[in-house]
């Protein structure tokens, strides 16, 4: 500023995000004739069993439906060789997640998680450029120990620092997702169980509900990279 | 020409005049065949029963029921003994029951079986045969009795009760929530 020049002052602003839970609600019931008999397995037990492990599986499909939702720019196939020299991949795949990644940390994004399927993370793992990282010619998947079948998280995964790589059947093949683990909040809401009994009709019931929602907080925190396995 | 390797009597020819007392029967059962003698038939190689009388009262061979060809026994036999100690059981079977025409056969086991339960006393099997030494079969309680009051055996496994593992949870960031809303406020950093 100049002589005499004065800053007028500021003020800055806050801005409200609502979100509202919603409910999940298991619920099974079984008849009084059901108990007067005797079964080989313990069928109550299965069904409660189910219930719970449904639940969880639900929620990391809501969590993997919200992140697909992000913004996208499209990638390179990190499958996919060169035309003109087939011993070697056609691109590299650290740009791919490293130029979008620069605009997330741009955005005070502390980037810290890569999610994707696990054909993606294969297609990764095997990219010749990564293997000019590992001091090898051959990709990574003929050393062994790479492919194994499910999900699973890489806490150190070569060539990306910093970041836990989450792979899962839930997310779509052809997709890799760069982030802040702050951009996307699963908002744990309360639970209830109960046991009723309705005596007139003859059954009793087992229900437990649970309150969750899963929500994109800060959009400008993630990233949706799209084609980077075919 | 027919050859008469071995005879049911003692004195065939005795009991050869007394013709209506001869029979030549169709019994289903070989056990209870009634015979004077046994004829080869040098043409099929069995050993056969069954004769009729001619009109000056000598037996002629009918050969109406087979009881052992004797080629399949020979060439059984021969190769079980060939085989020697190496004979597998399927060898000794056929050795052993090799040639016997179906009538006979059941008849040939049972002996066999009783010979060798009572290492080879001829007595002692004829005893087993057809005294109460023998089991009865119809009174051993089978698998196949009593199906409806069978207890049936259950793995205590139930197969196809896996969920599998997700992990996109650990992707975000949970926040406990107490109540049913949740308001999040966002610093506008860029005045």
């Amino acid at each position: 500023m100049g002589e005499f020049d004065y800053a007028v002052s500021q003020k800055g602003s806050v801005s409200r995000q609502t979100f509202a839970l919603k409910k999940n609600i298991g619920h099974i019931a079984f008849s009084e004739e059901f108990d007067m008999q005797q079964y080989y397995h313990n069928v109550e037990q299965l069904h409660v069993n189910y219930i719970s492990l449904q639940n969880e599986v639900s929620k990391n499909q809501k969590v993997g439906t919200e992140l697909e939702t992000a913004s996208s720019a499209s990638s390179n196939d990190w499958g996919a060789l060169n035309g003109t020299n087939p011993a070697v991949s056609l691109s590299n795949p650290l740009d791919d997640l490293g130029n979008p990644g620069d605009t997330l940390y741009d955005s005070l994004a502390n980037v810290d998680r890569i999610i994707t399927g696990t054909r993606a993370r294969r297609d990764f793992y095997t990219n010749s450029y990564l293997s000019y990282l590992r001091g090898m010619m051959q990709p990574a998947g003929s050393a062994g120990g790479m492919v194994s079948w499910g999900g699973g998280i890489d806490g150190t995964m070569e060539g990306v620092g910093g970041v836990k790589w989450i792979f899962d059947r839930l997310i779509t093949a052809t997709i890799a997702i760069i982030m802040d683990s702050q951009a996307v909040w699963f908002l744990d809401g309360p639970k209830r169980q109960a046991v009723y009994e309705d005596s007139k009709i003859g059954f009793r019931g087992i229900v437990s509900k649970d309150w969750h929602a899963v929500k994109t907080v800060q959009s400008t925190k993630i990233k949706k990279l799209t084609g980077v396995s075919s | 020409m027919s050859q008469q390797v071995s005879t049911g009597s003692e004195n065939p020819f005795s009991t050869m005049l007394q013709a209506n007392r001869r029979r030549i029967t169709e019994l289903s059962d070989a056990a209870k065949q009634v015979s004077e003698a046994f004829w080869f038939n040098p043409q099929t190689k069995q050993i056969t029963i069954g004769e009729r009388f001619g009109n000056n009262g000598e037996m002629i061979p009918t050969y109406d029921v087979n009881v052992r060809n004797v080629e399949e026994m020979a060439i059984a036999q021969n190769r079980a003994r060939s085989a020697g100690v190496a004979a597998s059981n399927t060898e000794i079977d056929h050795a052993k029951y090799g040639g016997w025409s179906q009538e006979f056969l059941p008849v040939v086991m049972e002996w066999i079986d009783a010979l060798e339960r009572t290492h080879g006393h001829i007595k002692r099997a004829e005893d087993y045969l057809t005294t109460g030494s023998r089991a009865r079969s119809a009174g051993i309680v089978r698998a196949g009795d009593f199906t409806n009051m069978v207890v049936p055996n259950v793995l205590g496994q139930v197969l196809n009760t896996i969920v599998r593992p997700h992990f996109l949870l650990q992707a975000v960031t949970t926040v406990p929530v107490p109540n049913l809303t949740v308001s999040i406020d966002t610093w506008l950093w860029n005045i």
